[in-house]
């Protein structure tokens, strides 16, 4: 798990060149990043190109950088000029692409500031279901993002009711475990241990983005 | 468009708002974070915007399913830093500290600064003077039975399927895609800006237009095959880029006075047209190329430095250089130039700008004209000192500009 130290170490080993500060924030920053480029280009391998050439300038840079925020900040503002500028060569090229699917066309996708937390949010939840096995991921989804109770999804799944209920507490107790040390702070305390999942657990990577 | 992104939960003060909204959808938030998140969404129509959008089950899907597609590339890195260092080989200074670009614009705010002196040692104005500011960057832009606010900090996109609309720095500009068939698309569109406020637009052929306080312009987001047409309110400043249609014909622009019957027809070109509703004539000035004027009766053609007012369907032609016809759009380079034109109209100008009220003691003031030029940023108290020191007596209350006196100049 990343601490505040872990973090600190991390900005001054890729400060001074270190591979692992470098490494670190790559693996830390490259999924919102990407997430965060696709929702602007809707082009999957161009996203993944902008973000890699991102990291390539802030590396170029790189002994500028005295905080993981803005090493962050950084990183998103050059990537969302560079998606946009891309939009704006491209379409002067007679490519024509499939539709952003993401979105309602014609709605407005204002500042990045909205954009970079938009990204991290679903990063956020893509990490804490992601710990899960695929049948429990599959519930999960249905329950938390999708809003289901418990007899509509296992009717959808055609699954027993309890089963449906035995898989969300294996869920919650993989969490439990996977992320002991989180299971006593005081937010938790207050929540509904039987209803909730203590998603603060995951938090090796979300410490760095929040 | 009104965001608070500034007052968006920080480390410092708490988690981030993608956290909270993480713990919301995991039903995991304690009742005071719950306060939290609630009183951020009721913030702003672009929080609220936020929220539907967090809430919305479909994107967030899609989203984690994007996510999954992802995979790790565990060469990403060595091949980052070999690039990087490459580069560096050649430019070993690139990893150094930024360098700073300094350049300033002083023409202009050097003659601010003087009468910002000369106004300081008099101090005569209260602070009702002082409360009032200059007019800004801000507009509303209509589309599709949307209205947003557009603010030149938001570099926001819209993406549409035939073109884009990019809110940049103060202008709204539309691209659009090569494989786009304009003939087939009638979306109207419309930039606004309020009293106080300035914004500009660059429209599908790259024309660029400049909106004056209280303007607008209405246009289609992408222009059909054979004619460009624009109809304005106010006062706009436009540079037409000049297109050829596939017979090598020029594509004409056309710029459509609705409410005073007057239509401009243009072929690439610099102008300037105010036709606010208070002023009765509609004036045209010409900068560069030529325009076409034609009301019911009557029809001419311009050239550069000439300037045409047409009321009631009558056009008269003045020819005022091109110096002259330049003052006209001072205000587009951000400056009120005193000599463009009657005291009345300085002063309607210097109105909508700051938003404020003017208000004639009399309305026998003989016609006249001053000189000089000031900057549009500068405080209401330094305009209304200039206008003193142009032999203009006046008072400022409860936002209204009373002409009290105006003194006849040789």
């Amino acid at each position: 798990m990343a601490t505040g130290k872990d973090i600190q170490d991390h900005v001054d080993l890729f400060r001074n060149g270190n591979e692992k500060g470098l490494s670190f924030f790559y693996k830390a920053l490259r999924p919102g990043l990407v997430y965060f480029a696709f929702r602007i280009l809707n082009d999957k391998p161009e996203a993944e190109d902008i973000v890699e050439e991102s990291f390539g300038k802030i590396w170029e840079r790189r002994s500028t950088f005295y905080e993981d925020k803005v090493i962050k900040s950084w990183l998103y503002t050059t990537v969302r000029n560079a998606s946009i500028n891309k939009l704006q060569q491209e379409q002067r090229l007679n490519v024509r692409k499939e539709q952003y699917a993401l979105e309602q066309e014609g709605s407005y996708q204002s500042s990045p500031l909205y954009d970079i937390e938009f990204a991290e949010f679903i990063v956020k939840v893509h990490a804490t279901i992601s710990v899960l096995p695929v049948e429990c991921q599959k519930i999960f989804r249905l329950m938390y993002i999708k809003g289901k109770t418990v007899r509509e999804i296992a009717e959808e799944l055609q699954l027993s009711i309890s089963t449906v209920k035995n898989q969300k507490t294996r869920g919650l107790d993989i969490l439990r475990k996977r992320f002991p040390q989180l299971a006593t702070g005081a937010i938790f305390d207050m929540l509904d241990v039987s209803t909730t999942i203590p998603v603060l657990f995951i938090n090796a990577v979300l410490l760095l983005l929040t | 468009m009104h965001h608070s992104t500034e007052n968006l939960p920080t480390d410092e003060r708490g988690p981030g708002i993608a956290w909270l909204f993480h713990l919301y959808i995991f039903k995991s938030l304690t009742p005071s974070q719950e306060q939290q998140l609630q009183n951020w969404v009721d913030e702003s129509e672009g929080n609220k915007k936020f929220f539907e959008t967090a809430t919305n089950s479909d994107i967030v899907i899609n989203g984690i399913d994007f996510l999954n597609t992802l995979t790790d590339d565990d060469k990403a890195v060595k091949r980052i830093m070999e690039k990087v260092s490459l580069l560096e080989e050649k430019a070993p200074s690139l990893n150094q500290k930024p360098h700073r670009s300094i350049y300033k614009r002083w023409i202009g705010q050097a003659a601010a600064a003087v009468l910002i002196i000369l106004a300081i040692s008099f101090m005569i104005y209260k602070s009702e003077v002082d409360s009032v500011s200059p007019g800004k960057s801000v507009a509303t832009l209509g589309y599709s039975n949307k209205m947003i606010e557009l603010d030149p900090a938001d570099n926001g996109i819209i993406k549409m399927k035939n073109y884009f609309i990019h809110n940049e720095n103060g202008c709204v500009k539309y691209f659009k895609y090569a494989w786009a068939i304009t003939d087939s698309y009638e979306d109207k569109h419309m930039l606004k800006t309020p009293p106080g406020g300035t914004y500009s637009i660059m429209l599908e052929d790259s024309t660029r237009v400049w909106l004056n306080p209280s303007s607008s312009i209405s246009y289609p987001s992408l222009f059909a095959e054979k004619e460009r047409k624009v109809s304005i309110t106010g006062e706009a400043y436009f540079e037409v880029m000049h297109k050829a249609l596939r017979d090598g014909n020029k594509k004409p622009f056309i710029v459509e006075v609705a409410d005073k019957g007057v239509r401009i027809e243009v072929l690439g070109t610099h102008f300037n047209v105010s036709a606010y509703t208070n002023q009765p004539f509609v004036i045209t000035t010409l900068i560069e190329g030529s325009v076409k004027i034609s009301t019911t009766g009557q029809m001419i053609v311009l050239k550069p430095g000439e300037q045409a007012k047409v009321r009631n369907n009558n056009i008269n032609v003045t020819n005022l250089g091109i110096p002259g016809a330049e003052a006209t759009m001072a205000w587009k380079e951000g400056h009120f130039d005193f000599q463009k034109g009657e005291v009345k109209e300085i002063l309607n100008e210097i109105a909508r700008w700051y938003d404020i009220e003017v208000v004639y003691k009399r309305n026998d003031f003989p016609v006249r004209h001053f000189g000089g030029s000031i900057s549009r940023n500068a405080d209401l108290s330094v305009v209304l000192k200039a206008l003193e020191m142009n032999g203009i007596k006046l008072r400022f209350e409860g936002r209204k500009l009373i002409i009290e006196d105006m003194a006849q100049l040789q």
